[in-house]
């Protein structure tokens, strides 16, 4: 083939143009440390990671929702356990005044630090994060829990505050306030506020009234009789002995007072028709100041029960009178328990005696109520403090798993992206003699033509 | 048989040296020339005359000065010169297509941070901050989608500009080529070579096939002629021309081609081949195709944020109006992707709240916002917002590598098709020199005979004498 200058410097001039462009190209590698500087790179890894980066940038954001929603577990965890320390301390105060040697000026104190402890608690069931109630439920906007005209109010909501901590998972962050410290929708629900006034209007004697609920079985076998024959008065004494005797039947409840000192009522029944009964309550004469040694000291006027024949109480044929405990020897308040507050029921079990089959008994103004209710509400903090501890831990493993994740794909998409910086610097190196080579053979190969060796 | 023949031989001789080297001379001069061939003289023996019963050579003769070409070389050149104007000017303008989006950042990474910045509401739905971000972020979106559209507007432009660059060129070429066409029927009808004027006009030619993928051949007076797409560009002495004034709807310009008779039409569809085939592909078909698909991802976003937002409520308990400002059609969307001036007034009206009951703490409808990063959006075939951009410039990147993997291919070819023709059509200057230093000899050994046919001359007259 003839060659001639002309294909000579063309092909240097090919030759030089590709050499300095792969120079070019291998130092915009060096100079930007990436492999993948324009889509066409290489389609496919821009692609991928373009995807990965995405995920890094959610993966980013999941774990900035759990550092933000951290302060807020952290501050509910802090609330509860003050709100576990208060209980605890509410019912040291109670056991330490219960029984009868306390005065009352000692009870009048332990009331008040029992009011501090409430409000203490009922500031922190208003605490703030961020501008933010943290009991409120979504109406955070506003204290959750106010001083109504019957008790703590709440008047945030149920909504549940989440932040998504995966594409398909979210956290929880807020406990409502209504379930932590009402027991709203929570089986044995406590109201830790309520038990705790309800303990201090105990200890200053201001406690509400008791109230009583007796079932009563009907058996249509048992002979109806006269009834009670003992005078029926508040006051009236009679020996236990003769009082059995005339009646068909008895149970025996057992009231507290504001001491917390628990006293026997002996609830006694006599037949007086098919479905009628005359009932009568009595305390033991120890209870009761001055009475007789001995004796049954009647608490309530007799009443009268009427039950229709399917065994249903009948309201309007009965009477129930109210019951109450005054002059206590231990120098108590009177125990008044309203009428009101005594409900009836009956039941017909043809192949058992009559008799009380069940009863309950509310005596909200007992301290050793209080204390039940004390160890509810602190067992329904407990275990809300359980669930943040929960929702703690969770979000720890999560935000753990997620600097795993955004450390693997920010590596995955190194890989892609990022320039080999030893082959890089190597290819540099490796193009630049290629295109200094190519230089000198361009400037040895055009200078010489026959004219240099002619003259 | 005399001294006057022997005179005679040297004086012809001494011509056709002068020739041959006038015609090395021209060829050194030229050496440089783009698409110049070497000529040569062909030189024979002249016709001997038959004296005393032997033939007896008369000398030297010039038959022609003739062009070396390599006629299948040429003819191949012409064709590739097409095809490589056609994958140069898509190499290019792909390659100007992919600048526009970069590899990091950009639409995807201000998609990124507007889905972040709604993390960070429904993390504190009443925050002013947040809220704040939130349309700064939605607006940055706008912008970057916006700048990107406008980017590829100005890249159409561009395109547009070269074509009527490339049209005004052709203009100025045809009629050259007609009147070289005219010149060589006229030179060679005569019998002569017209070479220069057919290396100028293989130059010229060479030009209109890059830049439109033109077939030319050769009638049988030597003249082009030339067609592209049943259009006739060059034939003979008539020639056609393009206007380049007329707009069509996209505001692009249309090519416009007038006949030799002056009749005209918009032939727009036509020209399919070379640089402007290439260019009115990518202006009309790739690059318009990725507005498009930028317009519709545009729309997508705003309608699928709005449908969202309208569901919420926002922090003044009132439901939630248009997040972005609504576009009415995917055409232009991506040039309107902006927060809806109430909302950029008061970022109250960011509806975070799916229940006007529970302000200012219901960070449900942020979550929902949120989850519209991995929801499937059926206006973009059912994938979700950032694949679906991704799929748009996914394309992008493998048309711009296989554009440019032809472009070279195609090169590779020419310069082989260029080594072959200038193999045979080039000049070296050493041969041309060693050329000179024969004709040069021979005109010496020439001059040196007519000096011996004098002496000679003197001689015979001595004689006489």
């Amino acid at each position: 083939m003839r060659v001639t200058q002309q294909t000579i410097s063309t092909q240097v001039l090919d030759g030089l143009q590709r050499a300095y462009q792969q120079l070019a190209r291998a130092q915009e590698i060096v100079t930007t440390g990436r492999r993948i500087n324009h889509l066409a790179d290489d389609p496919l890894g821009t692609a991928r990671a373009f995807n990965l980066r995405a995920f890094e940038d959610a993966v980013s954001q999941y774990k900035r929702n759990i550092d933000n929603a951290n302060p807020v577990l952290a501050e509910s965890d802090a609330v509860l356990g003050d709100a576990v320390s208060g209980l605890t301390r509410a019912k040291e105060l109670a056991l330490s005044v219960a029984n009868d040697t306390n005065s009352q000026t000692e009870r009048q104190a332990a009331a008040e630090e029992i009011h501090a402890i409430l409000q203490q608690l009922l500031a922190e069931a208003n605490t703030q994060v961020d501008n933010r109630f943290i009991f409120g439920g979504f109406l955070n906007g506003a204290a959750p829990f106010v001083q109504g005209a019957s008790g703590i109010d709440y008047v945030g909501d149920n909504g549940e505050v989440k932040v998504q901590t995966s594409a398909t998972h979210t956290l929880t962050t807020n406990l409502i306030g209504s379930q932590v410290f009402q027991g709203a929708g929570v089986s044995g629900g406590q109201g830790v506020f309520d038990a705790l006034a309800d303990l201090e209007a105990v200890l200053r004697g201001t406690a509400p009234a008791n109230a009583l609920g007796l079932k009563v079985n009907l058996d249509s076998n048992l002979a109806a009789g006269a009834g009670f024959a003992e005078a029926d008065a508040v006051g009236t004494e009679a020996a236990p002995a003769a009082l059995s005797a005339e009646a068909d039947f008895s149970t025996v409840v057992t009231v507290f007072d504001d001491h917390g000192q628990a006293h026997d009522l002996h609830v006694l029944f006599a037949k007086t028709g098919a479905a009628t009964f005359n009932y009568r309550v009595f305390a033991e004469s120890n209870d009761i100041a001055g009475a007789t040694p001995g004796d049954w000291y009647q608490v309530g006027t007799q009443g009268t029960l009427a039950f229709n024949p399917d065994g249903s109480f009948n309201a309007g044929g009965s009477t129930v009178s109210d019951i109450t405990l005054a002059g206590l020897a231990n120098g108590a308040s009177d125990i008044a328990i309203a009428g009101a507050d005594i409900a009836f029921s009956g039941s017909t079990h043809k192949d058992q005696p009559s008799a009380v089959i069940a009863q309950t008994q509310t005596n909200t103004g007992g301290l050793q109520t209080q204390l039940g209710r004390l160890d509810a509400a602190l067992n329904q903090v407990s275990s809300f403090r359980t669930v943040v501890g929960a929702r703690q831990n969770s979000a720890q493993v999560s935000s753990d798993a997620l600097t795993v994740l955004k450390d693997r794909a920010t590596g995955q998409r190194s890989q892609i992206e990022d320039a080999d910086v030893i082959a890089a610097y190597s290819d540099f190196a490796r193009f630049q003699s290629a295109f200094q080579a190519a230089l000198q053979s361009a400037a040895q190969v055009i200078q010489p033509t026959l004219l240099d060796f002619l003259t | 048989m005399s001294i006057l023949s022997t005179l005679s031989i040297a004086a012809q001789a001494l011509k056709a040296q002068q020739l041959a080297i006038q015609t090395t001379g021209h060829n050194l001069a030229n050496s440089a020339t783009p698409g110049y061939s070497r000529q040569r003289v062909d030189l024979v023996s002249a016709a001997p005359t038959f004296e005393g019963g032997v033939f007896v050579g008369q000398g030297v003769d010039v038959e022609a000065i003739t062009r070396v070409v390599d006629r299948f070389a040429e003819a191949e050149l012409l064709s590739q010169n097409g095809d490589v104007g056609y994958s140069e000017a898509q190499s290019q303008a792909l390659n100007s297509l992919q600048e526009v989006f970069p590899v990091t950042g950009g639409i995807n990474g201000a998609l990124s941070e507007f889905f972040s910045a709604l993390s960070d509401l429904a993390n504190n739905p009443a925050g002013t901050t947040e809220r704040i971000a939130v349309t700064a972020k939605a607006n940055a979106l706008g912008d970057s989608i916006a700048l990107t559209r406008q980017n590829l507007t100005s890249l159409q432009q561009n395109i547009d500009q070269d074509i009527q660059n490339s049209l005004a060129r052709l203009n100025v070429v045809l009629p050259q080529i007609a009147d070289l066409n005219q010149k060589i029927a006229l030179g060679e009808a005569t019998g002569a070579s017209a070479n220069d004027f057919r290396d100028k006009r293989q130059v010229l030619l060479q030009e209109v096939v890059q830049l439109t993928g033109a077939t030319t051949r050769e009638d049988e007076s030597g003249q082009s002629i030339v067609t592209v797409g049943g259009l006739l560009l060059v034939g003979g002495d008539r020639y056609a021309s393009f206007q380049t004034d007329n707009l069509n709807p996209a505001g692009f310009h249309e090519v416009t081609y007038v006949a030799p008779d002056g009749s005209a039409f918009d032939a727009t569809g036509l020209i399919s081949k070379g640089k402007i085939g290439a260019a009115l592909q990518a202006r009309d078909g790739q690059v318009q195709d990725v507005v498009d698909g930028l317009d519709q991802f545009a729309k997508a976003l705003v309608d699928t944020v709005n449908a969202q937002h309208a569901l919420g409520f926002d922090l003044n308990g009132d439901a939630g109006g248009d997040f972005f400002a609504p576009v009415a059609a995917a055409a232009g969307a991506a040039a309107n992707v902006k927060v809806a001036d109430a909302v950029a007034a008061d970022p109250r009206l960011i509806a975070a709240a799916a229940s006007a009951d529970a302000l200012p703490g219901d960070n449900r409808n942020a979550l929902a916002l949120v989850g519209l990063r991995s929801a499937s959006v059926a206006a973009l075939g059912g994938q979700t917002l950032e694949n679906g951009f991704l799929a748009l410039i996914g394309t992008v990147g493998s048309q711009v590598d296989s554009a440019q993997a032809r472009f070279e291919f195609q090169q590779d070819l020419l310069s082989q098709t260029q080594a072959r023709r200038e193999s045979a059509s080039g000049v070296n200057v050493d041969e041309e020199m060693i050329h000179l230093i024969q004709f040069q000899r021979a005109f010496e050994a020439s001059s040196l005979l007519v000096r011996t046919s004098d002496a000679m001359y003197q001689s015979l007259l001595d004689m006489v004498k």
